[in-house]
């Protein structure tokens, strides 16, 4: 009797120590890579893993983003030729198996670096307090901050139960079409936002779309931010409907016209034709219509 | 007693909206008075920049050579640069003063070909658009002088010129528009004769889609070779002739699936009934394949629709959309010219998206000899000593002259930036550098 309590004790004592410790270093196997073929210009849990793992072992110097960019793609690269593997820079079973053996991966310090924000490293043989300190220009970390970008959505989910081919939080924010900025999608998304909202989802796109011809175009001035705020160009910007926050809908179009899809046929101008009153913008050759919108040259 | 009360506290309240009033008109006009002070700053500055420019035109005529006129020329470019940085200040969107604005950004093209880029002499062709372009900036910056003479006298505000193109009360009877019009008429009328690479544009080259294989098609059976595109079979279509602005002949399709009630877009050519793009919208929910996978999807589409070989250059994660993007390959030569781009939703792997545009676009392009003259350790020795190469591959390249070359594509590394450089395998001369971010 005394001996079965005794146990019962050691038992419970066990699991309550154990949970802690499970929570801070998971660095067990069964917590590796998902069973998915990484590759360039992926985003996720699994770049970040990668990424960690590759830097932890000297490989790759970069900034741990979770966004399989060209820093990776090399480091990835010598990596595979270091150890022998095909070198493809694809992240396959062989690749990772190699990894996972040679590497460590603390995925609680990773994951609470990026969440906070945190200036951080994570190099192997060096103390971990060491390689972590926050971002100077990151206010205390607050529930808000763990979304610290409109594409981020409500919050992180957690990614356990995520058992597909790839668990992925959503880190791809900084992956945008080349020569674009964070702030160059925010603000093309606050005009299609304010300009089309709507409209269906094509005529967003085309919205988006005309002001990336009109950067383009040598009528009209050479940036964004330019062709947005010429005076008069567009309504939402005079009567201040582009401050309104855009949604993901908006978003996605900006994302779609700046990887070049054009639904308007190289448009410059659109109207909508129950307010326009302009005897000249009816003067420009038409393309099309879509939604409420006329688009002409 | 209650009556007198009364009047006062309505005499006080009086007062206050009165002095309540004054200062909102106060602020309302500090508003109205920054905004013009702006506009006029902008125009003045585009005035004394066109009469730069014309200044540093005539003095880069007078430079006894080369070397003497490349840095006005210099100028030129820059001061063009900064006049249209001001006519994008002034609210001229609803104005018709294109044409104003064009001849300032092909001006400044021209300049900076001809002093930067050039490594020969000024030929005498260059010399003689020099010189029509002397006397054009003059013309245009005697008019830009005049409506600025003109509002001075006058006291004339921009914000006048803001109201009468919002509003729209036709005739528009302001003088500042009207000169501003002038300006653009005349500029309208000047003969010039620019060369590809001053005034290219992607958007000149669509009208290569008019040229394409094949019947011209109906509206209707644009609308077939949509759905059989596609894999729609049944399904209501909806079919627009594309008007006159754009610079081929076409159709936009609207197919409903039946099935999944999600709508596909599309652009088919008349020439041919060739599908330009389409484009699915529908909601993507939580990933469950992968990039990589993506892509093997991707080249299904393209290996099912007929397409040659193509190689994937560029791939792309968005939320839980994939976009890829295939060049054609010719044996093992990259045609980066004839590229296809293609989206693939990454929740049960559909395609949402498919864009071969520039692929047409290209079919038509002249072939070009895939022998290398040069070798690629001849075409290495061209690279900044720094760079550190990669990877390698044989590219077919459009340079500036919108002439297709055979290129060494080398893919390399300085310190933590990748570039990407195409050296001529034919002259050794660097076609492009490219620092590649993503």
């Amino acid at each position: 009797m005394h001996g079965i309590r005794k146990r019962l004790l050691m038992i419970l004592l066990g699991i309550t120590l154990s949970i802690p410790l499970a929570a801070f270093w998971n660095e067990k196997p069964a917590q590796a890579f998902s069973p998915q073929v990484i590759q360039k210009g992926a985003t996720g849990d699994d770049v970040i893993e990668l990424q960690a793992r590759l830097q932890y072992i000297g490989f790759y110097r970069g900034k741990i983003d979770g966004v399989f960019g060209w820093g990776t793609y090399w480091a990835l690269r010598n990596f595979q030729q270091k150890f022998g593997l095909k070198v493809d820079g694809l992240a396959g079973p062989d690749t990772k198996n190699k990894l996972v053996r040679v590497s460590k991966y603390n995925e609680w310090y990773v994951k609470s670096n990026i969440r906070k924000g945190n200036d951080f490293t994570y190099y192997g043989g060096v103390p971990l307090e060491k390689q972590s300190a926050p971002h100077p220009k990151v206010r205390k970390p607050s529930g808000k901050q763990a979304a610290p970008t409109p594409n981020a959505g409500g919050g992180r989910r957690q990614t356990a139960a995520n058992n597909a081919e790839g668990n992925d939080a959503n880190y791809s924010v900084n992956n945008l079409p080349e020569g674009f900025s964070q702030q160059d999608l925010k603000l093309l998304a606050n005009a299609v936002y304010g300009e089309a909202r709507g409209e269906p989802y094509i005529g967003q796109v085309a919205v988006a779309a005309v002001i990336l011809n009109r950067v383009d175009s040598p009528i009209f001035p050479d940036t964004v931010a330019g062709v947005i705020f010429e005076p008069g160009a567009f309504t939402a910007v005079s009567d201040g409907q582009i401050w309104l926050t855009p949604n993901k809908t908006a978003e996605r179009a900006v994302i779609d016209a700046l990887n070049g899809w054009d639904p308007t046929h190289g448009a410059l101008y659109y109207f909508n034709p129950a307010k326009a009153t302009s005897a000249w913008i009816w003067s420009r050759p038409q393309i099309l219509k879509i939604g409420k919108h006329i688009f002409c040259k | 007693m209650v009556r007198n009360v009364i009047i006062g506290v309505l005499a006080v309240a009086l007062v206050a909206v009165g002095i309540w009033g004054y200062k909102e008109h106060q602020d309302k006009n500090a508003v109205l008075i920054h905004a013009e002070n702006n506009y006029q700053q902008a125009y003045h500055n585009l005035t004394y920049y066109v009469d730069q420019i014309h200044d540093h035109l005539g003095t880069a005529l007078a430079a006894s050579s080369m070397d003497m006129a490349r840095p006005e020329l210099s100028e030129v470019w820059r001061l063009s640069s900064l006049a249209r940085g001001d006519i994008g200040q002034l609210p001229l969107t609803l104005l018709p003063f294109n044409q104003t604005a064009e001849f300032l950004s092909n001006l400044g093209k021209f300049s900076f070909q001809t002093a930067v880029r050039s490594d020969q002499k000024i030929s005498g062709e260059q010399y003689q658009q020099l010189e029509a372009l002397y006397r054009q900036s003059d013309k245009i910056e005697n008019d830009l002088r005049d409506v600025q003479k003109k509002i001075a006298d006058q006291n004339m505000r921009w914000m006048d010129v803001e109201m009468a193109l919002a509003s729209q009360k036709q005739p528009m009877d302001n003088q500042i528009i009207d000169g501003l019009r002038t300006v653009n008429k005349k500029v309208e009328g000047f003969d010039n004769k620019w060369d590809p690479a001053v005034t290219r544009s992607s958007l000149d080259e669509l009208s290569k889609l008019n040229h394409l294989s094949g019947k011209p098609v109906s509206e209707s059976e644009a609308a077939k070779k949509l759905k059989a595109f596609v894999g729609i079979k049944n399904g209501s279509a909806e079919v627009q002739k594309i008007g006159k602005g754009a610079n081929y002949k076409g159709y936009t399709v609207t197919v409903n699936d039946p099935k999944t009630h999600h709508t596909v877009v599309a652009s088919i050519t008349e020439k041919g009934g060739h599908v330009i793009w389409f484009f699915k919208e529908r909601p993507v929910s939580a990933r469950r394949y992968s990039l990589y996978r993506g892509d093997l999807l991707a080249k299904e589409f393209l290996k099912t629709h007929g397409y040659p070989k193509m190689d994937l250059v560029k791939s792309d994660q968005y939320d839980n959309v994939g976009v890829y993007t295939y060049v054609r390959l010719f044996d093992a030569v990259r045609d980066y010219p004839s590229s296809v781009r293609i989206k693939v939703a990454l929740d049960n792997g559909e395609i949402l998206g498919f864009d071969q545009r520039e692929y047409l676009v290209h079919m038509s392009d002249q072939k070009i000899d895939l022998k290398p003259k040069l070798t690629s350790r001849e075409a290495k020795k061209e690279l900044n000593k720094n760079m550190k190469v990669q990877e390698e591959h044989l590219a077919i390249y459009e340079n500036e002259l919108e002439q297709n070359v055979l290129c060494y594509e080398y893919i390399a590394t300085k310190g933590n930036d990748t570039y990407r450089i195409l050296v001529n395998a034919n002259t050794g001369k660097q076609e492009k550098v490219e620092l590649m971010n993503a």
